[in-house]
C-alpha cells in the first residue's frame, strides 16, 4: 500500500487500434486475482521534432500482454516514497511483449483520452481521493472488473507514429 | 463530514503553450472540442487547457466536466455523488439494483477470497 511511479523517459508510439494488440504501451497488471490497483496520475510529453497527434488513451485490457518481459532500462518502476516495502505479489508493470495487450474496445467499459500534440505538448490527468482509475484482479476486462490496464496510442482518432515520455502513479492495495 | 461536490474533482490538464496544438478537426476527434457550443479550441497553439474531472461513483468511468453544460448532471441520491449519463439511463430501469463500483469491487474481491477453515 505505497504509491509507485512507472515511468518511461521516451519511446516511439506507433499507433493501434482499439480491440488489437498494441504495439507501443505502458501497462500495469495486478499481481493477484484480489488485487485492486488505482491510477492516480498519467502525465505524457511529447518530444517529438515535428506536429505530430498523439492519440493516447487509457483502456483495461480484452486480452492480456502475451509473455510480457520483464521491465528493463531505461523504464523504471520503484516507490514515490523510498521507504516503502514491497508487496509479496507485487503489480506487474511493462511496456514490451511478444504479443501486445488489447486495449478494450468495448462500450461498456471505461475509457480515458488523453490526446495531444507530441510536439512539445504535455497531458497531464491527476484523480483527487475516491476518484481513481481502479483495476481490480488479475484477468482481462469482464463482470465489472478488469486485471489490466494499457495507456496506449490510438490509431481510431487519428494517433500518429511519434515519440513521448510518460509516467503513471498508481498505488496498489 | 459533508464533503462538496468539488472536492471530488480530478483535474485535466493540455498544455500547448510550446507547441503547434490540435486544429480543430483534431481535437474534435481526441474528444476535446467543444464546437457545437461555440467554446473555442481550448487545445490550440500556446493555449492550456485545464479542467475538472469527475469519477462516477457507479462505473468509475473518468468524465471530464463540460462547463457550458445546460442540461442537469447525473446524480444518484441513494449514494450522493454525480454518476455518468450511461449509468444514469440504468438507474432509471425498472429492475436497476444500486450498486457502487466500490461495492461491485468488494464483492468481486468477496467472490475470489477462499476462507481457510
Amino acid at each position: 500500500m505505497a504509491k509507485r511511479v512507472f515511468n518511461h523517459p521516451g519511446q516511439t508510439w506507433a499507433p493501434t487500434a482499439t480491440g488489437a494488440a498494441a504495439t507501443n504501451w505502458m501497462s500495469v497488471t495486478g499481481g493477484s486475482t484480489t488485487m485492486i490497483i488505482d491510477w492516480l496520475e498519467v502525465l505524457i510529453s511529447g518530444t517529438a521534432a515535428a506536429a505530430a497527434i498523439l492519440a493516447t488513451g487509457v483502456r483495461y485490457a480484452s486480452t492480456l500482454a502475451a509473455t510480457p518481459t520483464a521491465l528493463a532500462a531505461p523504464a523504471t518502476d520503484g516507490f514515490l516514497n523510498a521507504s516503502g516495502s514491497a508487496l509479496s505479489a507485487p503489480a506487474v508493470v511493462g511496456f514490451a511483449a511478444t504479443t501486445g495487450p488489447f486495449p478494450s474496445a468495448a462500450a461498456t467499459l471505461s475509457a480515458l483520452n488523453l490526446g495531444l500534440n507530441a510536439f512539445g505538448g504535455i497531458v497531464r490527468w491527476n484523480a483527487s481521493p475516491f476518484q481513481q482509475w481502479t483495476q481490480v484482479g488479475s484477468a482481462v476486462a469482464g463482470s465489472g472488473v478488469a486485471g489490466q490496464s494499457v495507456l496506449w496510442n490510438n490509431s481510431g482518432p487519428g494517433g500518429q507514429s511519434t515519440t513521448a515520455a510518460a509516467h503513471i502513479i498508481y498505488e496498489a492495495y | 463530514m459533508a464533503l462538496s461536490k468539488r472536492a471530488y474533482e480530478g483535474e485535466l490538464l493540455v498544455d500547448h503553450r510550446a507547441s503547434p496544438g490540435l486544429t480543430n478537426e483534431q481535437a474534435h476527434k481526441l474528444g476535446y472540442t467543444l464546437d457545437n457550443t461555440g467554446v473555442p479550441n481550448a487545445v490550440a497553439e500556446g493555449k492550456v487547457f485545464e479542467a475538472p474531472t469527475m469519477g462516477c461513483n457507479h462505473c468509475g468511468t473518468v468524465v471530464i466536466i463540460n462547463p457550458s453544460r445546460t442540461r442537469d448532471r447525473a446524480y444518484c441520491p441513494s449514494c450522493d455523488h454525480y454518476i455518468c449519463d450511461n449509468c444514469e439511463l440504468e438507474r432509471k430501469l425498472p429492475d436497476y439494483k444500486h450498486a457502487t463500483h466500490r461495492q461491485k469491487i468488494e464483492n468481486y474481491i468477496s467472490a475470489n477470497t477462499r476462507i481457510i477453515i
